[in-house]
């Protein structure tokens, strides 16, 4: 049963079409990933699924109720892409006044236990107003697990944390998953996607352009892979000469003793290995290198 | 929809401008109160009952709008403008949202009117209801105002500039719609709630009818809306 589905979900600002027609599917238990540049409509996307904004047209269920989004509000955690806070309260007032606005008043062991899930204890009582920046969006991620939820929509959760705390919330989420949580996040860091996110979607434009798994997404956009067959250091001249002959098919390149070949498709390594071999010469090491998340995101 | 109203009553009360307008409206009542106590006959048609709340009455009709303005017309736009409206959008329906703003204002005035009736009540030894219930119905014109305002204004320095003129304006060109025959400004007084203090028992109420139109006009403005 998928907990989060759209149908042709779209947005119009004024004319301009800043979401055209997405129909998605995510599972219970995913750790969906959606990528995109600037502007490509991630944020309006996921502001549609959690209320923030109304599609122009389409449809959305959430967690299998399709009669009114108001009625499953409890069960979703949302951080949504930019926020400021009530700068006159402090982050455990926050987080009290959200879970009764939710209708689901907290104990203060729980907000503890939140606040030190996101890093924030010891600053429970400042006033926000005196927040930095990665400090608000720790409160923004604490107030959308307060009520913990089924479902989460983090839109940015790791951007401007530092290292050790986006690591951290990284972690986080991975244990939310672990605990039977539906996590959808947006996000820059595409090494942070690759990580931990189950599934992917790249958006572009307003369009999803291609999702799948991290495995699915390199075998469609592996046009090439580059071969590194590690030779002996003592690799003579001629026989560098003979591997170009041998070899004369692909494109070659060496890297002192490091031959690197590019190409078209696995099946082709175990050939050239073979080739080399019967020339005498000795292969210490055979790697494949496989396209990034970073590379297939470049190419889009 | 409670957690939102104490809220919204709770922080009303925080800063300057609700010190001010409690001490001005507090002042007014023992000023009247004095008046009672110094007039016990009735003088031009005004009894000493009226003369007791009159301070009171006179302060709200003359700046009601403007204190409710002064407060609230930036209830619903601030929490835009401030995206912290985000974050109850997601966490409860957009009808309780308002609802419960709308609740806490007119728990914070019920509160505020209330001290200066209890005040008059205790010195002038009368009960006053009929008076509380006249301020509460002006006012419940002039909060519902404030938030049709606060939700067709998009920026609060605007709807601050905006709520300004309207709350000097309204009285007014209500006075002069009261005395004039001219077709053009007569159907003011129909709109405002100044005439119908005038007026007996159902008919005093029509202002209500003004305050739910604006709520539900509020409420159908704030649902459309992308924050
Ligand atoms: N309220 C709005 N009114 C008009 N246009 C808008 C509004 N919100 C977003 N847009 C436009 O919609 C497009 C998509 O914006 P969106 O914020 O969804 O992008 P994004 O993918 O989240 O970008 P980023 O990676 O920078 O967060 C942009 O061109 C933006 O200018
Ligand atoms: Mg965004």
């Amino acid at each position: 049963m998928p907990v989060i589905e759209t149908e042709k979900l779209s947005k119009s600002f004024s004319r301009n079409e800043v979401v055209s027609s997405i129909s998605l599917k995510v599972e219970k238990g995913e750790i969906f990933g959606f990528l995109g540049r600037n502007g490509a409509g991630k944020t309006t996307f996921v502001n549609m699924l959690t209320g923030i904004t109304l599609p122009t047209s389409g449809r959305m269920l959430l967690l299998n109720n399709n009669n009114d989004i108001d009625q499953i509000k409890h069960r979703v955690g949302v951080l949504p892409d930019y926020s400021t806070f009530y700068d006159h309260l402090s982050a455990k007032d926050h987080l009290k006044y959200f879970c009764k606005v939710s209708g689901k008043p907290a104990a203060t062991s729980k907000i503890e236990e939140v606040l030190r899930a996101v890093g924030l204890i010891g600053h429970e009582k400042k006033k926000v107003g005196k927040f930095s920046f990665g400090m608000k969006k720790k409160l923004g991620i604490a107030q959308a697990l307060i009520h913990d939820p089924e479902l989460l929509f983090l839109d940015e959760p790791t951007s401007g944390v530092d290292a050790e705390s986006a690591i951290h919330i990284q972690r986080l989420i991975l244990e939310l998953q672990k605990n039977g949580k539906t996590i959808f996040m947006t996000s820059h860091n595409l090494d942070e996607v690759e990580r931990i996110c189950t599934r992917i979607a790249i958006m572009k434009e307003g369009h999803i352009h291609s999702t799948g798994t991290m495995k699915e997404l390199k075998k469609k956009y592996q046009t090439r892979s580059r071969v590194q067959i590690k030779l002996s250091s003592h690799i003579k001249k001629e026989q560098k000469e003979n591997i170009k002959n041998l070899l004369f098919s692909y494109s070659i390149e060496w890297k002192d003793s490091m031959l690197l070949v590019d190409v078209m498709a696995e099946e082709e390594i175990p050939t050239i290995v073979h080739a080399l071999s019967k020339e005498g010469i000795d292969i210490f090491a055979v790697h494949v290198h496989e396209p990034s998340l970073q590379e297939i995101f470049l190419r889009q | 929809m409670w957690a939102i109203c104490f809220r919204e009553c709770k922080d009303l009360f925080k800063g300057f401008k609700p010190v001010l307008i409690i001490s001005i409206l507090l002042g007014m009542a023992m000023v009247s109160t004095r008046l009672g106590a110094a007039f016990p006959d009735e003088i031009e048609g005004v009894t000493q009952k009226e003369m007791y709340t009159s301070g009171l009455t006179l302060t709200i009709t003359l700046f009601g709008i403007l204190f409710v303005f002064a407060l609230s017309h930036s209830v619903v736009n601030k929490e835009i403008e401030s995206k912290t409206i985000r974050f109850l959008v997601t966490k409860t329906s957009r009808n309780r949202i308002l609802l419960g703003k709308f609740m806490g204002t007119v728990l914070f005035w019920l509160i505020i009117i209330g001290t200066c009736f209890t005040f008059i009540t205790l010195t002038s030894r009368m009960f006053h209801l009929t008076n509380y219930i006249e301020i509460m119905i002006f006012l419940l014109y002039s909060i519902s105002a404030a938030f049709l305002l606060s939700n067709t204004v998009p920026k609060s320095s605007q709807s601050m500039f905006i709520g300004l003129i309207l709350a000097l304006a309204i009285p007014g060109l209500s006075l002069w719609a009261y005395f004039s025959e001219r077709w053009y400004i007569m159907w003011l007084k129909y709109v405002t709630p100044y005439y119908y203090t005038e007026l007996a028992f159902p008919l005093q109420g029509v202002p209500l009818l003004f305050a739910a139109l604006f709520i539900v006009l509020s409420l159908y403005l704030f649902k459309r809306r992308d924050f």
